[in-house]
């Protein structure tokens, strides 16, 4: 009776290890994704802001490049 | 005593301009030449320009100074034609020397035999710097292409690296399929879907890259990749030179019609002539271009990956059915790059 007592508190504490391990990894997982999310939106904000420079500067070029008339 | 004064005053009177003649005459003639170049030569000509004007000083008595002019390569050849005074163009490839050839009339269509190895004094190749730690295991062409790895070249409709770029992709997909075309293209398409923004020139896809934090592998010229290395630091970046690259062959030339008008044409070709010099080989491989003298290139041997190099000719069959197939406009690569 005692070892099944032992047996039983041995699975219990094995049971509720396994859970904390289970969440554990659960959350590692979900920071792990929420860190790529992250990694990812954080290149398109790179690249929309890099877009932009390269509009703007592209804009500049051609303002400059274009003739310009005024009369007096 | 004025006359005494105008006695003593006399021989001095008639030997001052003499004298000023032979001060001017010491001091030599200003020289001003323009080098119209590609992006990321910058660094190599400041070194270049300041050892030939020293030479050329002790050599002639003439101070030169040498302006430099830098920007994506197709776009400095345009400029070039549309009046840009170059008294020399140092371009990334020999196609937009060509073009100011062929439209702007401005030198002379075998300007290439002009000087040795086909007018070009150094070499490079194409390789990928990536982040430290190499997070997305790049290692050869084919890593490039698949899903979610960010890719910054330069725009091969304005950059002469990006073209050297994109020949190099079609030429390691040929390789790899036994000449199919059809799958080189859907190879060098998937490359061009993994690109997020498409810079002007090769310096702007380093700023993206390095600068702003953007992409996972920067293509580009090895000079450059090694040059970012070299700035930033080998804590930040790695470079992965791949199994097989195309053999870059930067091309320089003088513009005839400007030199002449200028009155610049002797200083410009000893100007070009001193790249092929030791001095200037030597500068050249101290700034990651393969030189082509044998001292220079084992010199610097061995700051380079040794990788297997194709020619543009090899697999393209030169320079001028590449760019009307792949660059002209509803050519490949608009049919490719659809941002």
């Amino acid at each position: 009776m005692k070892i099944n007592r032992w047996v039983v508190t041995a699975a219990i504490m094995a049971a509720c290890g396994t859970g904390a391990e289970a969440r554990a990894d659960e959350t590692s997982d979900t920071i792990k994704a929420l860190r790529e999310q992250i990694e990812q939106l954080d290149q398109k904000v790179r690249v929309l802001e890099r877009k932009g420079e390269l509009e703007r500067e592209t804009t500049v070029e051609k303002s400059a490049a274009t003739p310009r008339l005024t009369i007096d | 005593m004025n006359q005494k004064i105008n006695i003593r005053l006399k021989p001095l009177m008639v030997l001052l301009p003499a004298l000023l003649g032979a001060t001017l005459a010491s001091e030599g003639k200003e020289i001003k030449l323009l080098n119209v170049s590609y992006d990321p030569t910058r660094e190599f000509y400041v070194e270049f320009n300041a050892a030939f004007a020293k030479q050329w000083q002790t050599q002639t008595g003439d101070k030169v100074t040498v302006q430099q002019s830098h920007a994506g390569s197709s776009k400095q050849a345009r400029a070039v034609i549309d009046g840009l005074p170059a008294d020399v163009v140092t371009l990334a490839l020999a196609y937009d020397v060509d073009a100011i050839a062929q439209r702007g009339k401005l030198l002379p269509a075998d300007w290439q035999k002009r000087l040795p190895n086909n007018s070009a004094p150094y070499t490079s190749t194409i390789v990928f710097l990536v982040r430290k730690g190499n997070p997305k295991g790049i290692k050869d062409w084919d890593d490039l292409v698949k899903p979610g790895v960010g890719l910054i070249p330069a725009n091969p409709k304005i950059s002469g690296a990006a073209r050297w770029v994109y020949v190099g992709a079609w030429g390691y997909a040929l390789k790899k399929y036994g000449n199919d075309e059809a799958k080189a293209k859907e190879f060098v398409t998937k490359f061009y879907k993994n690109v997020p923004v498409l810079d002007s020139g090769a310096r702007g896809a380093t700023t993206t890259f390095i600068q702003r934090g953007i992409g996972d592998v920067l293509v580009g010229w090895e000079n450059e990749a090694y040059l970012a290395l070299k700035e930033a630091g080998p804590d930040k970046f790695e470079i992965i030179t791949p199994s097989i690259s195309i053999l870059a062959e930067p091309t320089v030339s003088l513009v005839d019609k400007v030199a002449k008008r200028k009155g610049t044409e002797a200083v410009a070709k000893a100007y070009l002539d001193y790249l092929f010099s030791a001095e200037g080989q030597d500068i050249a491989g101290k700034h990651f271009y393969r030189p082509r003298s044998e001292k220079a290139a084992a010199k610097y041997a061995g700051q380079f990956s040794k990788v297997t190099l194709f020619t543009i000719d090899e697999v393209f069959g030169g320079w001028s059915k590449a760019q009307k197939t792949h660059f002209d406009d509803r050519g490949t690569f608009d049919d490719i790059y659809k941002p």
